[in-house]
């Protein structure tokens, strides 16, 4: 009776109880062919520590860097947010009297019967405050509209069309760092 | 000039100072560099996934004790980087880099020697990069990281009785894969 893999293996790592290594010693003693099982296993452990390091072809201090300084910089994320947060708003104050009916319609096939006069209330107040939220909103637009003007004096881009595409890049980039930040690339 | 401790390092790192991080990663790149070759069997991945080890390595600065050795802390967080790859990508491995395997003492005097290392470390990458993961896993964590069965159990959230068997099995593929199957089992 060999000693199984198992219990070699054991061996070889010092993992077995004193009775149990003991028995495993003396078995050894007397079996050849246990022996030279175990001897490879020590040739293979051998191998594997002996094997040695290879080179790496490209410097990882400076990307390291890079990455763990864009990474703790949390001022440019803050004010890409706050950017995006003011064209989410400007954008929903242009749509709002459309989305206001449509909300109002979704809202009466959605909202539990109970749960009505809360959600009347709810609106209510929405809709009470929604005319100072909407100077304070095109207070805002005007100084954008003012800054984009100035940029735009003179040149043959109309200003419509600048806010437009800023805004566009707005929606794009906070869609692009909402997908690539939360997401990172899977590898194949 | 006296080099500043790994200790040091870590605690300059801590109080904000990012360049005492990039000296840590200058001393320990090769060898996270080396668990992830090791362990993808492919250069440029591995490069890839060291960089992520690295930084991965700094954003849990606050884990780590620093007073163990920062080698076998970020060699464990290597390891762990490239396991969670390991999972998400295809069963086998991608062929290993041949060409450019160039190991750092090749500067051998005798000519042949040196080829014969080459040749037999060559084939040792090999046969580990034809392992399957879970296979090749145990074996990183064994012989390389020096983990014993419970720490491996921990790290790769396995019961004991599969890291026993992970590793037998491991070893008997990897010794039948080197030409010696008939000596390593029974």
């Amino acid at each position: 009776m060999h000693l199984d893999d198992a219990t070699l293996n054991e061996f070889l790592d010092r993992r077995l109880t004193r009775g149990s290594d003991r028995q495993a010693r003396d078995h050894l003693k007397s079996c050849a062919a246990c022996r030279t099982r175990l001897a490879a296993l020590e040739d293979l452990t051998a191998s594997l520590q002996a094997l040695p390091e290879v080179r790496l072809t490209r410097d990882l201090v400076h990307p390291v860097l890079a990455r763990v300084r864009r990474r703790s910089a949390p001022r440019l994320l803050t004010w890409m947010t706050a950017l995006e947060a003011l064209a989410g708003a400007s954008l929903i104050a242009t749509i709002w009297p459309r989305l206001e009916a449509d909300l109002a319609t979704v809202a009466a096939l959605l909202v539990p019967p109970t749960l009505v006069p809360w959600a009347e209330t709810l609106v209510g107040s929405w809709d009470s405050n929604w005319p100072q939220w909407l100077a304070d909103i095109r207070v805002l637009q005007s100084a954008a509209d003012m800054w984009l003007r100035s940029l735009t004096a003179g040149s043959a881009m109309s200003w419509p069309f600048v806010l437009t595409v800023g805004a566009a890049a707005l929606v794009l980039g906070a869609l692009g760092n909402g997908v690539l930040l939360r997401f990172p690339a899977r590898r194949a | 000039m006296e080099s500043s401790p790994d200790r040091d390092l870590v605690e300059r790192t801590r109080r904000g100072e990012v360049e005492a991080y990039g000296e840590l990663v200058r001393r320990y790149q090769t060898s996270v560099f080396n668990v992830c070759y090791r362990l993808v069997g492919e250069r440029q991945e591995a490069e890839d996934l060291a960089q992520d080890a690295l930084v991965r390595g700094f954003q849990r600065l606050e884990t780590f004790d620093a007073d163990r050795p920062f080698g076998p802390w970020i060699r464990k967080v290597a390891a762990n980087v490239c396991l969670n790859a390991l999972q998400r990508r295809a069963p086998w491995s991608l062929p290993l880099d041949e060409e450019r395997d160039d190991p750092i003492d090749a500067d051998q005097p005798d000519p042949a020697e040196a080829q014969e290392r080459r040749d037999r470390a060559t084939r040792l990458r090999r046969a580990l990069a034809e392992l399957p993961p879970h296979y090749r896993a145990v074996i990183e964590l064994r012989h390389f990281q020096d983990l014993s069965y419970e720490e491996m159990s921990r790290a790769l959230a396995l019961p004991l009785s599969d890291i026993k068997t992970h590793l037998f099995r491991a070893r008997r593929q990897l010794a039948r894969r080197l030409g010696t199957a008939d000596h390593a089992s029974g």
